[in-house]
């Protein structure tokens, strides 16, 4: 099993995230943090842990210089799921070169829990890739 | 209601609270201090947390006023617009205005009425513009006093490091003198140990000698020695033990091989065991970069330098860093996966904020300067490759960004950056490659290569301009390469509400849906009549053969419903009886439409665009050979000017010695092969600039005759009243001010105005403010003027204006008003606009639905600013003027 921890500010998006991925059985939540000060503090407590599910809008340490830290102190693989990292957009650019394994656009949509689940598939092919699962 | 949406909502509710109650926080704040950087950001994360919350749950009317907002305070945060009442009272307003529509939906679990707060999010659209407008000349200044800071002292020292010490560290001969040095020193000091013991101040003086050429020529780890073996010696007052040290480290030098200098330092080092990882760590990155040994040396030499920084990131905890060496080591073979592995280690080590960090950064940054070219190369080779290896590309392309970074290059790091990530989704599948991404990509190696020439024969100059070259190209790649692509070029034409509220992926989705079963269908309900028929409209649509792309919350006065966009794996027609079967009363369910594929004729248009590209790209290819072959003759024609011709007469004269006559034939002859052969590369370059041209001149043609299906247009961004236009360049034949020509009213003409040019030409003159449909209408009388009524008040006061100036009464310096005067076959005509914003290419995405009749314009297009512009169709607006 996988252990993932989701770092985003927004309450309501830990839990859709959690809820989407933790319907997979190879992966597990271990951890939540609200910002990525938050996040680093959690590091040293999950050696093991394989996926960091990382937001970038965040406030105390916001998910870039989380990034630049985690990518240096873990192994873990770290996804970009952001609405600021469409595809060549700066908060992209910045992320790719401070080492992000993955960016997928956080789930959006008109009908929120339909869509979600749609774009929850393309997290879960990228999750599942980063982990050679 | 299940749980978990229970819980979804309650989870805005508590989110939105708090979201709320930090942004009224920042915004006290921001009263008391206006600079409050952490005050504005606070602000800004709030909205954005607000906005996407609200968008996750399908409240479009909520998400558009926070979006406006966070635009507002991003133009603060970012841009440098200075945070004043006005933002104040305006976000205060907003942060109320959500507070109250996030209970009303809260209350009733929709959206609100899209009227609700309109008034003010056209406020802030307002204070928007003005924003934007207004800062951009204090921000110019702004930005070049923060170039005069510390980034250019920071440069300026890179520089310095990289052509001084370095360079000469590099060349043997200097090399050779310094270890001979080395050597007459190491002598006198031990003459000195022996014969003097206790004049440490002598010995010191040897071994600062040393320090300093060795700093002075950039030798890689000698500064740090000699630094410690000084430090022993004014500890221990005692300089044998400096003096055996010295021997041990040349005698390891020796062992290992000069060419190889860095490997016996560390080996030394290692060994020794009494020098810290300061030293060492970035030593060991020095061997890691490529070029610092020989290839047959590198794996052993990187196997060592791994090994250090693995010891030294288990010692720090660094276990990303530990993974990334493993990484690399994994890599047997000389690859690029591990070239990039390696290049990875060292710069996570720059970054790494640890007492190694500096050092590393000065290696890397000495590496990156010299590499820049290498990167650039690779990424050039791997793009010639039938199976392309966009991963690979990507980490080359980092590399030249981080090279970027090393010269400050601000503009083309960002842009650099996001080609690789747009590679990197090329490499993922989630973006698909073209020949058209693979052109823009050459252009861009191919700026960036002039960019590193022009640094180096003139460094500083044209920089701005270049950089400005690669922004258009990675705008470009990015619309052609980003998902919102699909929404651009696919055959789908989505209601509105849908387009705009619709997920890439559902746009995606849809079109698939749309290929398999031909349409769509739309189907509205009003759950608030019957609750079980709404039960049974989610079961039914829940089943296999039913699919829901997405929905949309409908107002009908006071009625919320829903659209419904539904995929059927049967007939549009089934499936409106299957509605019919669920709901035989209409009540609350109905059958609102269907979606068809688009007019058949949109893909033969598509496919021609396609095909057109790929002409243009040919021909682009072409005109780089040619390209090619033009620089090849200057280079011939400079290799003949700076040829030795004095010496080859020199020559002459000492073989003809004497024989004055034979001596005059053989120069004349010397000379007249010269002259001819210059005459006949310039006559060849001449042809060459020609041939160029004309071929320009048919790519420009190909481009304008597929502006109306998707197609790269070179155009000219105009702005009046304050929308944006482009003018395809190949329309344009001049651009002139109003003083020097005069308006004329036509009487044959209806009142139609005249621009007269000192040629004496009449031109029939167009205001791109009034658009025969309305388009861009700006209208001065108020919102509800109708478009006619919109172009007669417009142009009152337009020709009003003109009047004026014809009479002479107008201000002093006022009266210049701008032109561009275009022709098409139908004749000449000129357009009166407020600014020339510059030339740049454009992805021109045709206009769809409602919007395909316009006339005079022929697409619209993203630009650069980021804002939308239409393009103009030339011909179709041209009339013959009589």
């Amino acid at each position: 099993m996988h252990k993932i921890m989701i770092v985003d500010d927004a309450a309501m998006m830990r839990t859709l995230i959690g809820n989407m991925v933790g319907k997979y059985p190879e992966f597990k939540v271990v951890a939540l943090a609200e910002n990525g000060k938050k996040a680093l503090e959690h590091l040293p407590k999950h050696p093991d842990l394989r996926l960091i599910l990382l937001d970038i809008e965040m406030p105390e340490m916001n998910g870039l210089e989380f990034l630049r830290h985690a990518k240096m102190k873990s192994r873990a693989k770290v996804v970009i799921l952001s609405s600021v990292a469409a595809a060549g957009s700066k908060q992209a650019a910045e992320a790719r070169t401070l080492g992000a394994d993955a960016i997928v656009t956080k789930p959006s949509g008109s009908v929120s829990f339909d869509l979600a689940e749609k774009r929850g598939d393309e997290l879960i092919r990228v999750m599942r890739k980063l982990v050679g699962a | 209601m299940s749980d978990e949406t229970e819980e979804i909502w309650a989870l805005y509710a508590d989110d939105g609270a708090q979201s709320l109650d930090a942004m009224e926080q920042a915004l006290s704040a921001l009263l008391l201090r206006p600079d409050d950087t952490s005050a504005i950001a606070s602000l800004f994360r709030a909205m954005h947390t607000f906005k996407g919350n609200s968008r996750i749950l399908g409240l479009g009317t909520i998400e558009a006023l926070s979006h406006v907002a966070e635009d507002v305070i991003g133009l603060v945060r970012d841009d440098g617009v200075p945070f004043d009442k006005e933002h104040y009272a305006l976000l205060l307003d907003c942060v109320d205005q959500l507070r109250g529509m996030m209970e009303a939906t809260l209350a009733t679990r929709t959206d609100v009425s899209t009227h609700t707060g309109s008034g003010l999010a056209q406020r802030l659209r307002d204070k928007l513009q003005q924003c934007k407008d207004a800062p951009k000349a204090d921000m110019e200044t702004s930005a070049a006093e923060d170039a005069n800071d510390g980034d250019a002292e920071e440069f300026a020292e890179a520089v310095l490091f990289d052509n001084g010490p370095a360079a000469l560290a590099e060349d043997p001969v200097y090399r050779q003198m310094f270890f001979e040095m080395v050597c007459a020193s190491m002598h006198r000091l031990g003459d000195l140990v022996t014969q003097h013991p206790g004049e440490t101040e002598a010995q010191m003086r040897e071994l600062a000698d040393i320090h300093d050429a060795a700093v002075r020529i950039g030798m890689a780890d000698w500064p740090s020695v000699t630094q410690n073996l000084m430090r022993e010696l004014e500890s221990t007052r005692d300089g044998s033990s400096a003096h055996a040290s010295l021997g041990a480290y040349i005698e390891a030098q020796k062992t290992v091989g000069s060419a190889q200098t860095d490997t016996g330092a560390l080996v030394w080092k290692v060994k020794g065991g009494d020098l810290d990882s300061a030293v060492s760590v970035p030593a060991a990155v020095r061997m890691l970069l490529p070029q610092h040994s020989p290839e047959s040396a590198d794996m052993r030499a990187h196997g060592e330098a791994l090994e250090i920084i693995k010891t030294w990131a288990r010692e720090h905890e660094l276990l990303g860093i530990y993974d990334l060496c493993l990484q690399a080591e994994q890599e047997a073979t000389l690859s690029d996966a591990r070239e990039l592995a390696l290049f990875n280690v060292a710069d996570m080590l720059a970054r790494s904020a640890t007492n190694i960090a500096d050092e590393t950064t000065q290696i890397l940054a000495q590496w990156l300067h010299a590499g820049a070219y290498g990167a650039l190369q690779r990424v050039t080779e791997l793009l010639g490759q039938d199976h392309k290896e966009w991963q690979s590309i990507a980490g080359y392309l980092l590399q030249f960004a981080a090279a970027c970074r090393c010269r400050n290059w601000e503009t083309a790091q960002g842009v650099t950056q996001s080609l690789a990530d747009i590679c990197y989704r090329v490499g993922d599948g989630e973006v698909v490659s073209g020949p058209v991404l693979n052109r823009l990509l050459a252009s861009f190696i191919e700026t960036a290569r002039t960019m590193l020439e022009a640094d180096v024969t003139s460094p500083g100059s044209h920089l701005a301009a270049l950089e400005s070259l690669l922004v258009g190209t990675a705008q470009t790649a990015s619309m052609i390469s980003a998902p919102a692509a699909g929404r651009l070029l696919n055959d789908v034409v989505l209601p509105e509400a849908f387009a705009r509220t619709l997920s890439v992926e559902s746009v995606e989705r849809a079109r698939q849906v749309i290929d398999a079963q031909g349409s769509l269908s739309i189907v509205r309900a009003d759950f608030s009549r019957n609750t079980a028929c709404a039960e049974q409209f989610a079961s039914w649509i829940a089943r296999d053969k039913i699919e829901c792309i997405g929905s949309v919350t409908v107002f009908e006065g006071d009625t919320t419903k829903f659209d419904f966009l539904l995929g059927a794996a049967y007939p549009s027609e089934r499936l409106a009886l299957a509605v019919e079967g669920l709901d035989p009363e209409g009540l609350t369910l109905s059958f609102a439409g269907e979606i068809p594929r688009a007019r058949p004729d949109a893909v033969t248009a598509d496919e021609a665009a396609s095909i057109s590209r790929l002409l243009v790209t040919e021909i682009h290819e072409a005109l780089g050979e040619l390209s090619v072959a033009r620089a090849a003759i200057r280079q011939t024609l400079t290799n003949y000017i700076e040829a030795d011709l004095p010496g080859i007469i020199e020559g002459l004269v000492a073989r003809h010695a004497g024989d004055m006559g034979a001596l005059r034939t053989s120069i004349s002859h010397v000379m007249l092969h010269w002259q001819e052969k210059i005459e006949h590369l310039m006559r060849a370059e001449i042809l060459g600039t020609g041939d160029m041209g004309r071929l320009e001149e048919i790519v420009t043609e190909i481009s304008g005759g597929i502006a109306k299906n998707s197609s790269i247009v070179d155009g000219m961004v105009v702005q009046v009243a304050g929308l944006k236009y482009i003018i395809p360049i190949q329309d344009i034949e001049q651009i002139v001010h109003m003083s020097g020509a005069r308006i004329l009213n036509s009487s044959a003409e209806a009142g139609r105005k005249i621009l007269k040019l000192a040629s004496g030409a009449l031109l029939p003159v167009f205001n791109l403010h009034v658009a025969e449909s309305g388009l861009g209408c700006r209208v001065p009388g108020g919102d509800q003027a109708t478009p006619e009524e919109a172009f007669h008040g417009e142009a009152d006061e337009y020709f009003d204006e003109v009047d004026r100036v014809a009479r002479g009464d107008a201000e002093q310096g006022d009266d210049t008003q701008l032109f561009v005067v275009a022709k098409s076959e139908k004749g000449r005509m000129a357009f009166r606009v407020d600014e020339l914003l510059g030339q740049q290419s454009v992805f021109v995405k045709p206009l769809q639905g409602y919007l395909s009749g316009v006339r005079s314009v022929s697409g619209c297009a993203l630009l650069n600013s980021g804002d939308v512009g239409m393009v103009l169709d030339v011909s179709a607006r041209s009339e013959p003027l009589h």
